[in-house]
Parts: C-alpha cells; sequence; structure tokens
C-alpha cells in the first residue's frame, strides 16, 4: 500500500529509482555523444559547403538508393518465407531460424570476406558468374547484396514474430467462411502482422544504412558507385575530422527522419486496430 | 585522460579508432615496463623483428605495436592515443603532428621505400601500360592514404616525361580503372591477391613480404627508377609518450645498424 508523501512513495518502489536511475544515465550516455556531435558540427564555418558537396551527396544519394532497394527485397522475398517459418514446426524451419539468426551474430567484415569467396571473382559461384560476364564485387550490386546481408534477420525475425502472433484461428475460421487463402493472407494475417513487420523493416533499414565492413570488404570504396555514406565518412575522417562531422550529421538526420516517418506510417494506419 | 575532442562516437567508424586508444590507456601504464609504437601497415613484418630484437637487449621490457594506415595512426593520436613512438609512412602526417605539438624533438627518416605495381598472375596486366587499358580492374589507395599520394606521384610522373611512352593521358586512363581505394596498403594487396582486382601499386617491401609468405600467382612490374617516388619513413617519440627515455632508445636503436640490417632484409633502403 503506497504511503502517501512522495519520499516514502519512492522509497516504497525501488524499480522507480533504479528504473529512473537507469533511464538517466542511458539518456546521458547516448545522448551526450549525439549532441556534441551535433554542437561541434554547429560550430563549424563551412558546414553547409560540406553537407551540399558533390561528395556528400552522392554519398548520401547512393544509401539511399541501396538501402531502398535492399529493403524491397529484403520485404518481396522475405514476407513469405517468414510467413512459411511461422506456420511451420517441422525440422527444417528450426535450421531455418538458425541460419536467419546467423548475420546477426557474424561480424560485418567476416560476411564481407564470406561473400567474396563465395561471388568473388574466384568465389564458389563467382567464377562462373564471371564466366557468363557477370562481375558482383566492387559493384553497386555488391553494396546492395551486403545490405541485404546484414539487415534481413531484423525484418525477417520481426515478421515471423508477427505472423506467430496472429495465429491460425483467424485464417481458420475466414477458410471455413469461404475466403481464399490469399484473401485471408492479405486482408486478416497481413494488416494483424503489419505492426511487427514495420518495426522490422524499420530495425533493418537503419541496420542497411550504417553497413560498413561487409561494404568495404566485398564492394570496396570508390565515389559514386560503392561509397555510401558509412564508408564517406571514414574517407573523410582519414583527411579531416570536419568533412567527416558533417556526412555524420546528415546520415544521422536521415535515418532519424527516416524512422519517424515509419513510426508515424505504423501509428497512423493500425492505431485502433486491436 | 581523454579530452573532450575525443568523446566523438560516430557510430561503427569509432570502434576503428577507440579500441587501440583504449588499449593503449589501459595497457601502457608507464611502468617503465612497457612501450607502445604506432607504425605504418608497410613496416609490419620488420618492426615485428625490431621489436623482438629490443625486447632481447632489454630485458622487462615490452614492445606493443599497432600498424594500420599511417593517416589513421595519425587521427587516433590526434583523438588522444597514448603511444610512446609513432613511424609513418610519409612526411605529411608526421607534419601534421609536429605542427600540432604531438611530437617531442624533431622526426628523424630512418628508411626509404619506392613503389611497384603488384598484378594478378596470368591476368591482363604484364606491363606498366596495361594499368590504362579500358576494363582493367585497378585498386589504388585514397589519397589520404602515403601509399594512396605517392601513387599519385608515380602515375603522374609517368604520364608527363614522353620517355616512358604512355603517353599524358596515362594517369587519367589508369584513375578511370579504379574499382576501389582501399584505406591502406595491406588491404590493397589482398584484393590483387585474392584475384578481385587485376593489380594495384604497392611498396617494393611487399615484394618480400609476398616472397617470405610464399604468395604464389602475383607478378610485380617494376616501375621506372626515374619515375618512381622515394618514399622516406620519418619516426619520433610524441610529446605525450608515457615512456619517454624507453621512447628514445627504441628509436636509437631502429636507427642503429642492428635495426637498419633488419629493415634492409624487408626491402627498405636505408636514408
Amino acid at each position: 500500500m503506497a504511503a502517501l508523501n512522495p519520499v516514502s512513495r519512492i522509497r516504497n518502489q525501488p524499480a522507480g529509482i533504479l528504473g529512473g536511475g537507469g533511464a538517466v544515465l542511458y539518456v546521458l550516455f547516448i545522448g551526450l555523444p549525439v549532441l556534441a556531435l551535433l554542437v561541434r558540427a554547429a560550430q563549424q564555418s563551412d558546414f553547409l559547403d560540406a553537407v551540399t558537396s558533390d561528395a556528400a551527396l552522392t554519398a548520401l544519394r547512393l544509401s539511399l538508393i541501396t538501402s531502398v532497394i535492399s529493403m524491397a527485397v529484403v520485404v518481396l522475398l522475405g514476407t513469405p518465407f517468414a510467413y512459411l517459418l511461422a506456420r511451420s514446426d517441422r525440422l527444417w524451419a528450426r535450421l531455418m531460424d538458425s541460419l536467419v539468426e546467423l548475420p546477426l551474430v557474424l561480424p560485418p567484415v567476416v560476411a564481407g570476406v564470406a561473400m567474396l569467396m563465395a561471388f568473388g571473382r574466384n568465389g564458389l559461384i563467382g567464377s562462373e558468374l564471371e564466366s557468363i560476364g557477370l562481375t558482383i564485387p566492387f559493384t553497386t550490386t555488391a553494396v546492395v547484396f551486403a545490405q541485404i546481408f546484414v539487415a534481413s534477420p531484423f525484418f525477417i525475425r520481426s515478421a515471423k514474430l508477427g505472423f506467430q502472433s496472429v495465429g491460425k484461428d483467424y485464417e481458420d475460421i475466414a477458410q471455413t467462411l469461404g475466403v481464399s487463402p490469399w484473401r485471408t493472407f492479405f486482408r486478416i494475417t497481413l494488416p494483424l502482422a503489419a505492426p511487427a513487420m514495420f518495426t522490422g523493416l524499420g530495425l533493418a533499414w537503419a541496420r542497411a544504412l550504417s553497413e560498413f565492413g561487409a561494404t568495404m570488404m566485398f564492394a570496396g570504396n570508390l565515389t559514386g558507385e560503392t561509397q555510401t555514406m558509412p564508408l564517406a565518412i571514414m574517407s573523410a575522417m582519414e583527411k579531416s575530422l570536419d568533412g567527416a562531422l558533417a556526412l555524420s550529421v546528415m546520415l544521422l538526420a536521415g535515418s532519424i527522419m527516416g524512422l519517424v516517418l515509419l513510426g508515424l506510417l505504423t501509428r497512423r494506419r493500425w492505431q485502433g486496430r486491436s | 585522460m581523454l579530452d573532450s575532442t575525443s568523446r566523438f562516437l560516430l557510430s561503427r567508424q569509432a570502434k576503428i579508432f577507440l579500441l587501440p586508444m583504449f588499449l593503449s590507456i589501459v595497457v601502457c601504464g608507464g611502468d617503465g615496463n612497457s612501450l607502445r609504437v604506432f607504425a605504418a601497415s608497410s613496416l609490419t613484418g620488420a618492426f615485428n623483428e625490431i621489436a623482438q630484437a629490443f625486447e632481447a637487449e632489454n630485458p622487462g621490457v615490452k614492445v606493443y605495436l599497432d600498424f594500420g594506415g599511417s593517416q589513421r595512426m595519425r587521427s587516433q593520436l590526434e583523438f588522444g592515443a597514448r603511444a610512446d613512438v609513432f613511424a609513418s609512412a610519409d612526411a605529411i602526417q608526421m607534419d601534421a603532428l609536429v605542427e600540432q605539438g604531438f611530437v617531442a624533438g624533431f622526426p628523424v627518416d630512418f628508411a626509404l621505400n619506392a613503389l611497384v605495381v603488384l598484378a594478378m598472375g596470368n591476368g591482363p596486366v604484364n606491363e606498366i601500360a596495361d594499368l590504362a587499358r579500358p576494363g582493367v580492374k585497378v585498386v589504388l589507395a585514397n589519397d589520404a592514404v602515403p601509399v594512396g599520394s605517392y601513387s599519385g606521384q608515380v602515375l603522374e610522373n609517368l604520364s608527363q616525361d614522353p620517355i616512358y611512352g604512355l603517353g599524358s593521358r596515362f594517369k587519367d586512363d589508369v584513375l578511370a580503372n579504379r574499382v576501389s581505394e582501399e584505406p591502406n596498403v595491406d588491404n590493397l594487396f589482398q584484393k590483387v591477391v585474392l584475384g578481385e582486382a587485376d593489380a594495384g601499386i604497392v611498396y617494393e617491401t611487399d615484394t618480400v613480404k609476398a616472397l617470405d609468405a610464399g604468395t604464389m600467382n602475383i607478378l610485380f612490374i617494376p616501375i621506372p627508377d626515374a619515375a618512381n617516388v622515394s618514399a622516406r619513413y620519418p619516426i619520433a617519440v610524441l610529446e605525450e609518450a608515457p615512456e619517454p627515455e624507453l621512447a628514445q632508445q627504441f628509436v636509437q636503436f631502429v636507427l642503429s645498424d642492428i635495426g637498419q640490417t633488419l629493415l634492409n632484409r624487408y626491402g627498405f633502403s636505408s636514408p
């Protein structure tokens, strides 16, 4: 029974103190660096020039285009795959779960090396592709490959959980009422799983945008073709801090805007549906 | 300890810079027994041996070596990484540190290197002119990296003088064939060895490295002396060195006969 005065109320709720303390520490730990970044960037006299420079805009455009393509592939191929995983109890599905998790625990650079071993000019299937004229390393395609590799687990896991939470009951009812399986999926299952899918998409997109190690190793680093924002930041960092600051703020702003947009879309469309 | 500048976190990239920094703070305790040396990646083989020899001559001392693109090492030092000695692959990185007061005393040139073209064996590149052929994949380093800026100079030299028969557009054509800009010479080397790129421009000392490692199926194409650069490597004790005396001893060791012999064994010349 909570006492009336605030001091005893706080004292009687350990979660409150610890939770509050944790929150403050967390905000400081995450917030301070971000704030410092923004403050230092704002202090630069040529910030606007750096932000609108060719290299910066090229890298930004490349990052956005490749991440959108990657996400399109991940959603189109990942949704049915996640649905299958959600509905299946068989052994192969459990094995697939582990495979889906693998890119999450694999260091990105290792992922890049692995992709080189598979799709590189002397790679397992890369050598075959090479003989018919298809080269993947050092191309924008390689950037997309790298992003899909590292980001897909975020979407697939989330979508799978979403489909699992919908449960077969709704689908069964719909089918006893004569609704075709396709219609059931699109009108019932998908909308109910959508919030989880949107969350997964947001995480996957953020991961794809920030992808660095695998891209560096597999796609290389060339302005306009494979130099995404993170790679551009690294290259700028080796010349001068200022350029890197401007690019970092741009990427930060872009990511935040994207996530906010995604969040708004999710909330607006699905609010009210239980 | 760490000044506010060095608290900037730039997501994943921070790990590249901050990890050696944390290590240097944890390890380099100033107890008179450990030395931290930052060195250009092309010095890997030579400095590993030099460090061992130094430890043998100074029992109880442990030398910790950090290798990387010289420009990255410079950045780390600017951000507050603690080291005793810095050995750079070019004067540009060292001079930048001198200007900002990071160097104690004066840097000294301790080794000379030159460039050579590295090509995939049985590939499309068998002579220098092939670098400019359409469809050839060339990897170079970013021009902030020493080997990158040296490569630029060499390409420029080769384009300027008609005696090489390469034409004034040679440099532009080679740059057009560039498929990636690597952050240090080792990455560059690997891309060619793996067969992903047809050719790249590396250091002459990398020929020794390749021979030692028994790397097969690669080809080294020499660059005419007159067009080649003489890369001068400076070494210096750092202003904030936790072990300045030990650092000075190490620098002297590198400059001594033993140090120079070891460097020569790895393909470096003495200045």
